[in-house]
Formats: C-alpha cells, sequence, structure tokens
C-alpha cells in the first residue's frame, strides 16, 4: 500500500508541477500590434505592404499592371470588340474599399511609438501620409466624394463609421495637406534610389495627383477656387522636382520601357524591378508572339511629322498609304512605339520573325525588347524587364500642362518641360515655341486644323504632347475623364478610332477572313469592329457605389449618396 | 511454441489416463468446433451432461474425449456463442458448428474512458464491425468507414492517392469558425491521432463512433464533434503465439472520365462561340497556343480523321498528313487521344499484412506489421504511394495491484508524383483535358512537343514522406477492489519531410506558333532544390480513476480524472535554384539563387503553421443503474484552452444521459417472443470549441513577401493589425439526443433509431456588419449560433437458414440539416452568412428551357432579338456586354416575381428579384445497405453505398461544366448536343462564350449537377479451406477471396464526371475552373489469401 501512496503521489506532482502557465501559449511566429512598432527598420518594413498596390509597374506572373492591355478603355486601341464603359451597379465592392485608407492611418498612428529620432519620426510620417493620400486620390478619381478619415475609427463609433461622402475638394484639401507635409519632411534619399519612396518620388506623386484633381474641378466646374489651388501645387511640386532632384534624360525614349535593368536610367524617379526567376511579367509576351489589339489610326495620325507640324500641315507627311510612309519624317518616339510593319491577322510573317498578328494591322512594340524576345525570357509570364512607375517624361507633362492651365505656358516653362523631351537622346522634334499664346515651330505659329474647337491651341499640343509621350502607358483614360472628353471615346463621332491600317487584300494572300476592309472593298482600312462604341451618358465619369454600402447606410439613418446617373 | 504443444499433448494424455481410471466403461469422442464461417474455435468448452467432466479444443478446433458409456449429451459453450447440446448416440466423431451469439446486446462496448455492456448504453454510440474493413482495397481506414456509421458523412474530392479523405460527424460545417474542419476526434487507444492514414486497419480490434455531446464529453475541449474511438488488438493472456498474414492484389481503372470533342466538331463549336462573341460571321479561323484552325485546316482535320481515324500510325508526325505550316501558321490535323495515350488500363495496388499476437499468464503481446503500395494512372513516370505501419503491445501484471502496459505505433508513408510545372491545382490532368483533340502529342524527328505528358516524362520525383511516430506507456493501479487507477502518457511526433528536384523540359515549343525545339522550355525559377519539412510533437498525460459499487439492484461506477494536451508544430522552406545535376538534387550541388521561408511565410507546399496551444481538463462522471432497467450518466468537465485570453480560458461543461429498459418490466415479458428488447433513451450534453483558430484574441501581423523587389530582396511586410475583442471565449456546442433501441424475433431483428440537435452557439463570428468605410474587418465576437437537426436509422437482421446456410443484412440511412440561427450579418446578400440560411444553399434562376426563334419577332434595327409579348426582359443579364444579346437556343430564365424582366434585386435575401434556392450541396439521406450470406466455406457479402439527393453548381465553373468556359480550348464530347435551328431539343445552348456567371450560364435549375447517387462500394466472395485439409497443412485457417470496390454506380449525372468528385483542396483556393479536371476516381478489382497459423 505504501508503495501505491508514493507512486500516487509522484503522478499528481508530475501533473501539477506543469500547471502554472500551461495555458499561456503565445504565437511564436506572429508579431503584434503591441510588440512590432518598436523601431525604425520595423516601421521600414511596414511600409512596403503599401507598394505593390501603388506601384504595379508591369503586372507580376500572368496579372497585367495598367500599362498596354491592363487598360481597355482608351481612345488608342482598335479593338475587334471594342470595351465598354460599366452599365451595372454593382451589389457590393465595385471598388469601395477603405482598407489602404485604414492601413495608413493605422501606419501614421503607430510608428510614432517607434523608437526613433524626431528627424526619422517626420520623414515615417510624410510616408505615411503620402500613402494616405495615395489612398484617398484613387478613391476620389474613381469616386469622387467619399468620406474622410484622418485616423482608423473603432467599429464602436458607428456615427463617425457612417459618416456621409464630404465633397471631393474638402478631401483633396486634406490630400494636399498631406502631400505638403511629404513633400517638406520625406527624405531626399532613402534606400536604393529609384526602388524606395522619398521626397522625389512624393513630389513627382504630387504633380499627377493635383493636375488630376486642379483640372477634373476645372473642367466639370467643381469649385474653380480650389482647382487653381490644386493647379498650382501640381506645378510647384513639378518645377521643385525638376529644378532640384537631378532627374535628367541619358538614353532614348523607347530605352525607358523595354530595359532589362533601369537603374542606371537618370529618368526613372521609381521604377519596378523585375529578376527572372524571381519576379516576372508578361507584357513583352503581349507585343512580342501573341496576337495583339492594334493601335487605330486616330492615335497614329496624332504623331507629329518631324517638322514639329502635325500631319495635316506638313509638307513632310506622305500619307497612310503603307507603312513606310506612315512612319516617313514623323516624331521619333512613333517608332519608338510602333512597329514598322504592318500585321493584319493572316500576315506572312518575314522568314526568321514571329511577331503575332494585330487587330489594326498597326502593331505596338514599345516595350519589346529584342534582346531576349526569342528565348524563354521572351515568352510566357516570365518577362523580366523593368517597369518605369513614374518618371521625369510625366513630371515634365505635368508642369506644362499646369503651367498653360494657370493663365498660360511661357516661353520659359516650354523650355524647362517639353522642350527637354524633344531634345533627349534620339529625339527629332524641334522646339516647341509659344508665340502670343499659339503654339509655334521654327518661329511659325499653327494650329491643327483637326483641333478640337473647345480646346485652345496650345492646350491641343500639351495634350497631344502628353498622349504621345505616355502612349500605352495606360493614362489616357484618366486625361479624358479629367478633362470631360469622353466622348472621344466615341466612335461614332469619331470614326478613326475604328479603323486601322490601310491595306490592299492583295498583298496578303493569307489574310484571315475575318480581316474586314471599311466598306467591304479590296482596299482601304481595316475596320476592327463591327459594333460601335457609344457614349450617351455621363454617368461615366464616376463609378457607381455599391447597392449594399447604400442600404447599410440607410438602416443606420444615414444617406450615402449614390452617383449622379446611377441612381435607380 | 513447441513446448506448449508437447505440454498440452501431456496435459491431454493425464487426462485420459485420469478417465480411464475413474470410468473403466467408458469409449472416446473426438472432432472439430467451427463456427460458421468454418473457423477453427480454439478453447471450447465441452462439458458432458450431468456429469462432472469435460474438455476443450485446440488451435484446431479439435478435441477428444472419453466419456462413460451411459453419457446421453455433449453440451459446447464458447463465449460469444450458443450453447450447442449434442446428442452422442452412436458416433463418436462429431463436426461441431457453433452459432455466433447475435444477442449483440450482451456485447461489451467501448466508450469514453471504458466500456460498457451495450445494453447499458445511454448514449448515441455507433459500434462497427471490422468485418466491414475486411478483405477490401481500400487505402486507409476511412475509406473503409464510408457509409457503414449512420451520420458520419466521409468524401474524397478526387482519386488522388495518398489523400486524407474529409471525415464530418453529424453535419458538415459543424461551427463556421473551425480553420481546421470540425473532423470528429480520433482516439486511437484512448489517445489522439492526426488522421485515420496513420492506423493499419488491420491493428484495429474495435470501433466504436461516440455521436452526442453525453457520451464525448468526458473527452472535453477538443471532442465537440464527436468521438472515433479505436481499439487496436492485444494479446490475450495463456494464449498461445498466432500468426496471421493477408494479401490483397488490386487492380483499379477509372470509373468516368471527359472526353474531349472530336477535333473537327470540337473546332466547329469554338468557330460558332468566336462568331457571335466577336459579333462577325465571316470568322474563319482561329488560334489557340499556337495552333490555328482555318477552314482548310478544319477540312483537312476532317479528312484526316475519315482516313487514318482508329489507325496506329506511331508517334511520328508526317508534315503535310499530320500537320502543315502554312502561312507561317501551324496547322495540325491528326487527332490524339491523350487519356487513352497515357493512361494504365490498370493500375496495380498491392496489401500485405502480418500480425503475431499471444500471451503467458501475466504478459501479453501483439505485433502488427504492414505495407500497402498503390501505383497510379499515368503510363510514364507514374505516381506511387507506399505505407509501412508497424505496431508493438505489451501489457504485464508486475503485481496483483499493478499493471504496466508500453504500447508504439509507427506509420511511415511515401508518395511520389512528378515534379509539376505549375500549380497543384493544375496537375497534369488538368492540361491533359484542356486543349483540343488535335493537340500534338506525337514527335518530329523523335522530338517530342511541349505537352503536359513531356512535362511528366522528363520530370524527376517529388518525393514527399510522411511519419508517425508514437510511444505511450501506462499502469493500472487497483489499491482497492473495485477501485482502479489508470495512468497514461503518450508522446506522438509527426514528420513531413517534401524533397522535390525541378529542372526543365525539352521539346518543340510550339505555344507561340512555331516549331521551335527548345532544350528547355520552363522558368528558371522550376530549375531548382525545395525541401519542405513540418514536423510537429504531441504530449498526452491522462490519469483518472474508476470506482464500482454494487448495492443489490443498483450499480454505480465513479470517474473522476484529468487529462492535458500540449502540441507544437513547425514548418519550414528552403530552396536553391541553379541544379548542377539533376541526378544529384540536392542544396549543396545547386549555385544559384536560394530562398527560405518559415510557415505562414510560403504556402507552396503543405506547409504548418509553427505554432504551439495547450489544454488542460478534469473531469468526473457517474453511471447508475437500477436493475439494468433504469440507466442515468452524469458527466461534468472543466476545460481551460490556451486559444482564449487567460481570463477567459476556463468554463465547465455538463451532461447527462439516461435510458430506461422497458422489455425490463414484468408487464412487457408476454411480448419477449418478438419484442425481445426495447430501450427508449434521451441525452443533453455541452461541450466547448476550441478549434476556433490562433490567437483570435490578439491583434497580430502576419508576416509576407511585398513582392517588391530591392536588389535580390524580395522585402518583407507585416499585415495590418486588425481590431480584436480582448474577450473571447468557448463556442459551446449541445446536442440533445433521443433515441430508441429495439430488437424482435429473438434478437435477429433489430433497430436503432437517434434523432438529435446540435446546437452551436456563441460562434466566433464577425460581430456586426460594418461599412466598408471603416476598412478593416469587422472584430469577432462570440455571437453567431447554428443548429443541425438529424435523424439516423439503422436495421439488422440475421437468420440461419439450415445448418449450414445463414444470410444477414443491414440498413442504415440518416439526414441532417445545417441552419444559421443567429447572425449579425444585416446586409443579408444571398451568398453570404445570414440568420436563417441552411448551409449549402445554391441560389439561382428557374431555367424555362431554351428560346427558340418562335419566342421571337425578328431582330430590331440595330440587331437585338425582339421578345415576343409575355417573355420577360433578360437583358439585364447580358451585363456590360457588347455582344450578347439573348436570343433563339439561349436560356430562358422564369419571371419568378412577375415584374417583367428577369434580374437578381439587390442580390439580397430581402429583394432577391429572380432568384430563388434552386438546390443544395449538402449530402441529405446518406444510405447503404448491407447484404451477405455463407454457406459452408462460402461467404458473400456486398455493401451498397448512396446519397438521396445532393446538387451542386461548381462556384469556379470550369469547361467541362460550362461549354465555352474558355472559349478557344476543348470542348467536350458531351457538348455536342448543342442548339442550332435544327436540334432545337439540345440540352446545352447555342455555342457562345461563356465566362463565369454569365448569359446562359448564371446558377439555374437546368444545368445544376444532381449529385446523387447510389454506389456497389464493395463486393466480395470468400472460400474458407476445410478444417480437415487446413489442419492437415498445420494450419489454423485459410481463406482466398476476391473483392471489388466501386463496381457499379448509378447516378443522375449529365457530364462526365464521377458522382463523389468535388473541388480539391487545392482547386477550391485558387482553381475553381479545374473542376472534373482532377485525379480519375478508381473503380478496383482485388484477389487476396487469409492465413492463420
Amino acid at each position: 500500500m505504501q508503495r501505491i501512496i508514493i507512486f500516487l503521489i509522484s503522478a499528481v506532482c508530475l501533473f501539477s508541477s506543469c500547471k502554472k502557465g500551461f495555458l499561456d501559449k503565445p504565437p511564436l511566429d506572429q508579431l503584434t500590434d503591441d510588440n512590432f512598432w518598436s523601431n525604425e527598420s520595423n516601421v521600414r518594413t511596414f511600409s512596403y505592404g503599401f507598394y505593390p498596390t501603388y506601384f504595379t509597374g508591369y503586372g507580376a506572373g500572368w496579372v497585367w499592371g495598367a500599362y498596354f492591355t491592363g487598360e481597355t478603355l482608351n481612345d488608342e486601341f482598335g479593338e475587334t470588340s471594342p470595351s465598354q464603359y460599366p452599365k451595372v451597379v454593382p451589389s457590393t465592392g465595385g471598388g469601395w474599399s477603405f482598407t489602404n485608407v485604414r492601413k495608413a492611418n493605422i501606419f501614421l498612428d503607430r510608428l510614432q511609438r517607434a523608437n526613433m529620432p524626431d528627424e526619422a519620426k517626420e520623414h515615417w510620417t510624410g510616408i505615411a501620409r503620402f500613402f494616405r493620400g495615395m489612398a484617398y486620390y484613387l478613391l476620389v478619381e474613381r469616386f469622387g466624394d467619399v468620406p474622410w478619415y484622418d485616423k482608423a475609427v473603432p467599429s464602436e463609433q458607428e456615427d463617425s463609421l457612417y459618416r456621409p461622402r464630404d465633397p471631393r475638394q474638402e478631401v483633396m484639401k486634406h490630400v494636399l495637406e498631406d502631400f505638403q507635409y511629404a513633400a517638406d519632411h520625406v527624405r531626399e534619399s532613402d534606400g536604393q534610389k529609384g526602388l524606395t519612396v522619398n521626397k522625389w518620388v512624393v513630389l513627382a506623386f504630387m504633380s499627377k495627383v493635383f493636375l488630376f484633381e486642379g483640372t477634373w474641378e476645372k473642367y466639370h466646374n467643381v469649385d474653380q477656387a480650389a482647382a487653381k489651388t490644386f493647379l498650382e501645387a501640381a506645378k510647384w511640386a513639378a518645377a521643385e522636382l525638376i529644378n532640384k532632384g537631378g532627374f535628367s534624360f541619358n538614353y532614348t525614349y523607347r530605352e525607358s520601357f523595354n530595359a532589362l535593368d533601369l537603374s542606371s536610367n537618370n529618368e526613372m524617379i521609381l521604377y519596378k524591378q523585375y529578376e527572372s526567376g524571381q519576379v516576372t511579367h508578361t507584357l513583352v509576351s503581349y507585343v512580342n508572339r501573341e496576337g495583339q489589339t492594334g493601335p487605330n489610326k486616330d492615335v497614329i495620325d496624332d504623331y507629329l511629322c518631324a517638322d514639329g507640324k502635325p500631319i495635316e500641315l506638313s509638307d513632310e507627311y506622305e500619307g497612310d498609304k503603307g507603312i513606310g510612309h506612315v512612319m516617313a519624317h514623323r516624331d521619333s518616339r512613333m517608332a519608338g512605339t510602333f512597329a514598322p510593319d504592318l500585321r493584319p491577322v493572316g500576315y506572312d510573317r518575314p522568314a526568321g520573325t514571329f511577331f503575332g498578328a494585330s487587330s489594326t494591322g498597326y502593331a505596338t512594340l514599345k516595350f519589346l525588347n529584342e534582346e531576349i524576345m526569342n528565348d524563354g525570357r521572351g515568352l510566357s509570364n516570365v518577362n523580366p524587364t523593368d517597369a518605369p512607375i513614374i518618371r521625369l517624361g510625366e513630371v515634365l507633362l505635368n508642369y506644362a500642362e499646369a503651367a498653360q492651365e494657370l493663365g498660360g505656358v511661357t516661353q520659359a516653362d516650354l523650355d524647362m518641360s517639353i522642350n527637354k523631351l524633344r531634345s533627349r537622346p534620339g529625339g527629332n522634334l524641334p522646339p516647341l515655341q509659344v508665340i502670343g499664346g499659339q503654339p509655334a515651330v521654327n518661329g511659325k505659329v499653327y494650329d491643327d486644323p483637326k483641333r478640337d474647337p473647345t480646346v485652345s491651341s496650345m492646350l491641343w499640343e500639351i495634350r497631344r504632347e502628353r498622349r504621345v509621350e505616355m502612349s500605352m502607358e495606360g493614362v489616357r483614360d484618366d486625361d479624358l475623364r479629367r478633362w470631360k472628353k469622353l466622348d472621344y471615346m466615341d466612335m461614332v463621332k469619331h470614326p478613326d478610332l475604328n479603323r486601322g491600317a490601310w491595306i490592299k487584300k492583295s498583298d496578303y494572300p493569307h489574310l484571315s477572313a475575318s480581316v474586314i476592309i471599311e466598306g467591304g472593298g479590296n482596299e482601304g482600312y481595316i475596320k476592327p469592329a463591327s459594333v460601335l462604341r457609344v457614349i450617351d451618358n455621363d454617368r461615366i465619369y464616376l463609378l457607381p457605389l455599391p447597392l449594399d454600402q447604400i442600404q447599410l447606410y440607410k438602416d443606420h439613418g444615414v444617406t450615402l449618396a449614390q452617383n449622379p446617373g446611377w441612381e435607380e | 511454441m513447441k513446448t506448449k504443444y508437447i505440454y498440452f499433448s501431456v496435459f491431454l494424455l493425464c487426462c485420459c489416463f485420469c478417465v480411464q481410471n475413474l470410468f473403466a466403461q467408458s469409449r472416446t469422442l473426438t472432432g472439430t468446433v467451427t463456427d460458421q464461417s468454418n473457423t477453427p474455435l480454439h478453447g471450447v468448452s465441452i462439458l458432458v451432461k450431468g456429469a462432472a467432466m469435460g474438455s476443450t479444443t485446440d488451435e484446431r478446433g479439435a478435441f477428444s474425449l472419453k466419456v462413460p458409456d451411459k453419457a446421453k449429451i455433449l453440451i459446447f459453450r464458447y463465449v460469444g456463442f450458443v450453447d450447442k447440446e449434442v446428442a452422442i448416440a452412436d458416433s463418436t466423431s462429431f463436426e461441431v458448428v457453433l452459432e455466433k451469439d447475435n444477442k449483440a446486446l450482451s456485447d461489451v462496448v467501448i466508450v469514453g474512458y471504458g466500456t460498457q455492456k451495450r445494453s447499458d448504453v445511454t448514449g448515441a454510440v455507433t459500434t462497427v464491425d471490422t468485418k466491414v474493413l475486411r478483405s477490401r482495397p481500400i487505402t486507409d481506414l476511412a475509406r473503409g468507414l464510408q457509409g457503414v456509421v449512420p451520420g458520419l458523412t466521409i468524401t474524397t474530392p478526387s482519386g488522388e492517392l495518398g489523400k486524407n479523405p474529409s471525415i464530418r460527424l453529424r453535419g458538415i460545417t459543424g461551427s463556421l469558425n473551425s480553420p481546421e474542419g470540425t473532423q470528429p476526434l480520433i482516439l486511437v487507444d484512448n489517445v489522439e491521432m492526426p488522421n485515420l492514414q496513420m492506423i493499419n486497419p488491420e491493428d484495429i480490434e474495435q470501433i466504436s463512433v461516440l455521436k452526442d455531446a453525453a457520451s464525448t464529453s468526458i473527452y472535453g475541449t477538443r471532442a465537440a464533434w464527436g468521438v472515433i474511438l479505436i481499439k487496436t488488438k492485444s494479446g490475450h493472456k495463456n494464449m498461445p503465439a498466432r500468426v496471421t498474414y493477408s494479401n490483397n492484389f488490386a487492380y483499379s481503372q477509372p470509373t468516368t472520365l471527359p472526353k474531349i470533342a472530336p477535333a473537327y466538331e470540337g473546332a466547329q463549336m469554338v468557330l460558332q462561340a468566336l462568331r457571335r462573341s466577336a459579333n462577325n460571321p465571316d470568322i474563319q479561323s482561329f488560334g489557340v497556343l499556337g495552333m490555328y484552325f482555318d477552314s482548310v485546316g478544319n477540312q483537312k482535320i476532317k479528312e484526316w480523321s475519315d482516313k487514318y481515324g482508329g489507325q496506329d500510325l506511331g508517334p511520328e508526325m508526317v508534315e503535310g498528313r499530320d500537320y502543315e505550316i502554312r502561312n507561317g501558321n501551324l496547322y495540325f490535323y491528326r487527332s490524339w487521344d491523350p487519356l487513352k495515350m497515357y493512361m494504365r488500363d490498370w493500375s496495380p495496388q498491392q496489401k500485405h499484412d502480418i500480425s503475431i499476437s499471444g500471451g503467458s499468464e501475466k504478459t501479453t503481446y501483439n505485433i502488427g506489421l504492414g505495407y500497402l503500395g498503390e501505383k497510379g494512372v499515368l503510363k510514364v513516370n507514374p505516381d506511387e504511394f507506399d505505407r509501412y505501419n508497424a505496431s508493438v503491445g505489451v501489457t504485464s501484471s508486475v503485481t496483483d495491484w499493478l499493471d504496466v502496459r508500453a504500447k508504439m505505433i509507427y506509420s511511415s508513408s511515401l508518395t511520389t508524383t512528378p515534379y509539376n510545372f505549375g500549380s497543384n491545382a493544375f496537375g497534369p490532368w488538368y492540361y491533359l483535358l484542356r486543349w483540343p483533340a488535335i493537340y500534338p502529342y506525337g514527335t518530329i524527328d523523335g522530338k517530342p512537343f511541349r505537352s503536359a505528358v513531356t512535362e511528366v516524362s522528363q520530370a524527376h520525383m517529388n518525393r514527399d514522406n510522411n511519419a508517425y511516430m508514437r510511444a505511450s506507456a501506462g499502469a493500472t493501479i487497483r489499491p482497492l477492489k473495485n477501485l482502479s487507477i489508470n495512468l497514461d502518457y503518450s508522446y506522438s511526433t509527426n514528420n513531413e519531410h517534401y524533397h522535390s528536384i525541378g529542372g526543365g523540359t525539352s521539346g518543340i515549343d510550339f505555344w507561340a506558333g512555331q516549331l521551335n525545339y527548345l532544350d528547355n522550355y520552363q522558368s528558371t525559377s522550376y530549375n531548382g532544390v525545395t525541401y519542405i519539412s513540418n514536423w510537429d510533437k504531441m504530449h498526452t498525460a491522462k490519469a483518472f480513476a474508476t470506482y464500482d459499487l454494487h448495492l443489490d439492484d443498483h450499480q454505480l461506477k465513479f470517474i473522476l480524472g484529468t487529462d492535458m494536451d500540449l502540441y507544437n508544430s513547425w514548418g519550414q522552406y528552403s530552396e536553391r535554384r541553379g541544379i548542377i545535376d539533376p541526378d544529384f538534387g540536392e542544396i549543396g550541388l545547386t549555385t544559384g539563387d536560394q530562398f527560405a521561408y518559415g510557415s505562414p511565410g510560403k504556402t507552396a507546399g503543405q506547409q504548418w503553421p509553427i505554432t504551439q496551444w495547450s489544454t488542460l481538463g478534469y473531469f468526473a462522471r457517474v453511471n447508475y443503474s437500477y436493475k439494468d432497467k433504469f440507466l442515468l450518466e452524469l458527466n461534468g468537465r472543466r476545460d481551460g484552452s490556451s486559444r482564449f485570453p487567460t481570463k477567459d480560458a476556463w468554463a465547465f461543461f455538463p451532461s447527462m444521459s439516461a435510458g430506461y429498459v422497458l422489455t425490463e418490466e414484468p408487464f412487457m415479458k408476454p411480448l419477449k417472443n418478438t419484442l425481445s428488447f426495447l430501450k427508449v433513451r434521451g441525452s443533453w450534453g455541452q461541450l466547448g470549441n476550441q478549434g476556433v483558430g490562433e490567437y483570435r484574441f490578439l491583434s497580430t501581423m502576419a508576416s509576407s513577401s511585398s513582392g517588391w523587389w530591392i536588389g535580390d530582396n524580395n522585402e518583407i511586410t507585416f499585415s495590418t493589425p486588425q481590431e480584436v475583442r480582448s474577450s473571447l471565449t468557448w463556442e459551446k456546442i449541445a446536442t440533445l439526443d433521443f433515441g430508441l433501441d429495439a430488437r424482435f424475433l429473438d434478437d435477429r431483428l433489430g433497430a436503432t433509431f437517434d434523432w438529435y440537435q446540435r446546437t452551436t452557439s456563441d460562434m466566433i463570428r464577425p460581430g456586426v456588419t460594418l461599412p466598408s468605410s471603416y476598412g478593416g474587418t469587422s472584430p469577432v465576437r462570440n455571437y453567431g449560433a447554428m443548429r443541425t437537426t438529424g435523424w439516423e436509422l439503422t436495421v439488422d437482421y440475421h437468420q440461419n437458414i439450415g445448418r449450414d446456410l445463414s444470410i444477414n443484412a443491414a440498413v442504415t440511412l440518416s439526414d441532417f440539416t445545417e441552419k444559421i440561427t443567429k447572425d449579425a450579418n444585416v446586409t443579408k446578400t444571398i451568398t453570404s452568412i445570414y440568420q436563417g440560411k441552411t448551409l449549402g444553399e445554391i441560389w439561382g434562376y428557374e431555367s424555362v428551357g431554351l428560346f427558340q426563334q418562335s419566342d421571337f419577332d425578328g431582330k430590331d434595327g440595330s440587331g437585338r432579338w425582339i421578345p415576343k409579348p409575355g417573355i420577360a426582359d433578360q437583358s439585364f443579364l447580358e451585363g456590360n456586354s457588347n455582344w450578347f444579346n439573348f436570343g433563339p437556343g439561349d436560356v430562358h430564365y422564369k419571371d419568378l416575381n412577375g415584374d417583367g424582366k428577369i434580374d437578381p434585386g439587390n442580390s439580397t435575401v430581402d429583394d432577391h428579384g429572380d432568384m430563388k434556392v434552386i438546390g443544395n450541396s449538402t449530402p441529405r439521406y446518406q444510405y447503404s445497405i448491407r447484404l451477405g450470406a455463407a454457406w459452408r466455406g462460402i461467404d458473400f457479402d456486398m455493401f451498397w453505398q448512396g446519397v438521396g439527393k445532393r446538387d451542386l453548381w461548381p462556384a469556379g465553373g470550369g469547361p467541362i461544366f460550362i461549354p465555352g468556359f474558355s472559349v478557344a480550348e476543348a470542348w467536350y464530347q458531351h457538348q455536342l448536343d448543342y442548339w442550332t435551328p435544327e436540334n432545337t431539343g439540345a440540352y446545352y445552348p447555342r455555342p457562345t462564350s461563356n465566362p463565369l456567371n454569365t448569359f446562359n450560364f448564371y446558377p439555374q435549375s437546368r444545368y445544376l449537377l444532381n449529385m446523387a447517387y447510389l454506389r456497389l462500394k464493395n463486393v466480395q466472395l470468400g472460400y474458407s479451406l476445410p478444417n480437415k485439409l487446413v489442419s492437415k497443412l498445420n494450419l489454423v485457417k485459410v481463406r482466398v477471396y476476391a473483392s471489388g470496390e466501386n463496381l457499379l454506380t448509378f447516378d443522375h449525372l449529365q457530364i462526365p464526371i464521377d458522382p463523389e468528385v468535388d473541388y480539391t483542396k487545392e482547386q477550391e483556393a485558387s482553381a475553381g475552373n479545374a473542376f472534373g479536371r482532377v485525379y480519375p476516381y478508381r473503380k478496383t478489382f482485388s484477389f487476396g489469401l487469409q492465413v492463420t497459423f
């Protein structure tokens, strides 16, 4: 019996000895909100979470970025089945998400806990405010008015959560404060140049964001005073960057889009690095052997002739019957963007070439890297070329446009912006001049006969420069929307949108029967689409809000207004 | 062993001498005793009626006995069998067959921490006759249990080797909040085992499935979803060593496979669909993956089929005949049948098991060894699954008050699969079924084309090694009579090592439209060696005391105890690129970039989280029985779990059950012959569920790769911390169960019925629906509730006909539904979880049929069809499309709300437009039928299993289900019945490009899959060699058998998938469109042998 008792006592001791803290098992491989925010290094680590959201570049794997086919709603493509603006109000989702606003607000709040010097704290506060500004810019850009939150609201605070939409000019004033703070406090250099957010990245985006908002509010007549403030901010930010950032052009136009490594390209303010086997994209493949949606006649015709004049005015223009004529004596960026041959569906490939066919005959090659196009890296989803995120070229255009919108460009404005684009390595256009507010080259004022009469001739040329410089970069829809020019997308009013290259069927013995010639003859323009896109409603300028959110607000006694034209 | 025989013989001889001395006038009787299936029975007592003398049978069932002349009757008595009296008359030799005592009620069943007479059980407990596992070519216990236990739902989404089936008891979901799933707790000898793959079915002695809370609550925290209680075999005291060997050789074949449409007809469907989506009736050509189709080519495809179809032309492709380069484009004309070319006709599988057991006066032992080898379906580089099992158990009485025991269980499996150049969701099955019939599987100049088969044949094999080991030791102390104290400790560990050697594939890469031979066309990211290791450790300790008290008619049993679990798991991933020599695929022999991840940083493999948790509980139970008539059981448990904040970690969970055996009442006695047993019982109990995910009360920040590269670093980032509530506690699972056990006709017919309601309350759910402007996920709280209501019925019957023939039958039927009874979601989107939702419900439209030309008044000016008056406007369903306009041959949806247009309203429960619940994916009315017969040495058994009702609308669609889902890729044979003006009664609509949930394929009644089926799960025929022959061979028993699995299936499916197929885990996560293109389900033929000696 004694032995039994000893046995039992020892067993009981064994059990009870483990008891203390036995049920306390904290996570082993996850930090928590309470212990994460200790130092600058962790704060920096958190900041990378914003990069893939805002800086998509050429995308990753099979997923597109905004470039080329990532944005099909534009007046550049000649699609066989033209993309349409949304027609239906979504029941849920629809892009109405404040995840990034919350993320930025939490970042802003928590980084104050980190143990770091004031300078660092101000830098990271600036970074957090920049990311919050970006989150709001992307919301306002799609939806217009949105509720403004400057901190992460706890889930119990219903009155704050169910905040009605604030007018966009109010929201963007807060965003301007964020950007201004960031511009003043973010370090000029922090980590690897071109791959981390620094003062210049902030300024570059500031010029983009406020040019957008300023022109939107001006042309949609939201608030003219606010529009002026925003345009001035855009112009100031661009000028700061141009004058102090030290960026310049040391490569030709196309080398900014097809390089395996952009680190030595002094035009890059921010770029996305791709590496074989690690992070790759599929954009080179789309302009290589895949069949592609080609550019239409409308964009092809917008390129100036090498004498700096529009095709209608230039003596050098050879007409559009044959690609050799089309490309002759044109802005060198044309050859940097489009292929020197026509590739209608069923064309005979010259020996040794493998390019895919194009819906319009014209083909884009801007993103093609000839060095890798025939090895594995130029195919499938393993393309390793680096992607520009924001570059000097765009900032120069932002500057010129903001200056023009604020009362007209001066020659000095043009010389520090557009003329730098024209004089980059490989550039062939004469400088743009302003004479009496009118555009001119070589001392002669000109006025494009195809100009939209509601746009002044100087602004027309600045917008043309932007369209050409940023062709196929996925910005065109935003530009048309902020200028309130979505009717440019109407294919009935603008027949050139549904015209491709001019061809003779007899030149292409194997031409596919699906290639239709306008008018049905044996020669003429390729007509890619048989059903046209018509723009008949202004509601498409803003996206509709999802129905569930409107209902949820309503259940809480608050009105979440639907965007105009989308109300049921 | 031999010495024992000698002893035994000497003993028998002595007996004979004694007998001879006592009875001068006597004779010797000899004979054998067997059971109905001809198995010799060892240790049968043979008594002479009216005399104090007797004998027992030996291992071969033989006996010899001297009896006085006046002896008239022999009595044969054996535990579990009916006593048999045999008249001696003039015979001296006897062959006695004993009948099993089917008074199953006197069986002892295993229950939580002990055993109970079946008639005393008050909870819902189903025991499994391990016979159902015998002689079946199954790879694991779970597949063997499918359909056997009413209420247990066992499903396998594909036929892939080595995959663990999903096991659910009384419901599918259980809690909306269990990331690990609500699998019942699997206890092998009272200690948890992670899954049923790790236990060899041959090692099992007894299985009980505890279903209601009152039965499981003694196991506490982790037993909320029921318990599968398994007792392994052990030796018996004073038993000579007995060796049993059994094997099984099986050959299997896919049950159903999709078939790609003939090349020409397939191309025609594509063209029709493309013409429609491009609004261009002139389209004559298209390309997919570098393969071009045009009118000339399609004609040649047709000519090829007419001329060469069915001939064996060898693999080499002839230019001009099989393919052509025209106008710089590649045209293929030759059709291939990749499934036929690359699949074995029969995939082999084999199983071998040996067990040795025995015991002496004090010590018993049991050793089990098993091997299972299964080969996959592909001809080249087939996948393989091998499993080795070993178990050793010893029990010994050290003193009269102390028994000690120790047991080791080891299970090791190796799955080898060809390296997959792609994701796990898109294996070779996906690709073999992805492309049109002319996809070139041949060669040019002996060089293969880029294809899934080329990749498989050149791939190295991935090796996934899993080893489970458990060591346990325990003791039973009996300090007093009726008091026993058990102490048990187990340590188990599970190790997974996954090793893959990537590389490249050489072949003619024609995907970009040229015949381009490349030494390697794969991304360099595949050229690496990867190791993934996962391992866990679990410590389990239990201590409990049992005290029995008998006071006249009152029987009481008390249990008091404690148990604790401590679990840790880890995982890591390492990879290095740049293999020097693929035959030496080790990390040390690589030159490139290297990657290392800890889980959850990388989910490429099946990584386990790096985690730890612990539970601790105290429990008590009282059983009370009055005259075996009134039965009562009370349980209480106090549980603590590390999954909750310290202040909320502990909770108390009570349960109780009671039974009343009516047939023990005197007034029922007259009915005894018809109604031999009747018990009513009821139980209620509550358990806690701690399987709610980890660290829910902490605002954790998970690390992940951002995808933003700086130099060689994929910068790490952390997720946004989410708001959490500091008070979170157990989900509570309460089960109410009413049951009835009855036996009729001298116990030959029996029935068991249970009705239950299981309520999960305090379910951890998003608290309130928050507006999107909140920007985060709504913090969870103990708020929601759901309820499972169901019933289970078992009927069994057995009958002996004459001396040699016995028949038996058993039928089970069960059903349940799961409903959300409380939830904070106020938006109530139809696809979301909302209060009142029946889980599994499928919302969709009701389809009237296909539109015919007569439904329209022609077309308007812009080419749109004008529906006749009375036909609802379907234009909303055309979405943002610029080309799709409902017309003849398209689906006609029903205007349920009569508003003249078809739309989903707000897609909410309150406003769902013309949608309604069209079906439910929960399996309803699961049933099984077992029929068996034994005649002399021959036994026959068949087992049918089925699901009465189940619907499925594959969430990701996919081209097998939806014609035109990936328009230019393969269309299938079964889709040829499509609408044309000539074929107006077609099943499928007019060929159209049909992305997910659009146009003709919104979820709807017409194409909803009816997944109900009835399947001959197993049928077997065995023959046991006659005793005399067996004895001559010095053996105890020999049985040969043939057994088949899934041989017959009845279903209602219109598409070629197996009715048991569902989304695999990988598909569910990322590849909905791969539905139906999974590793095939198989039917199996097998034969084998069982020998005992």
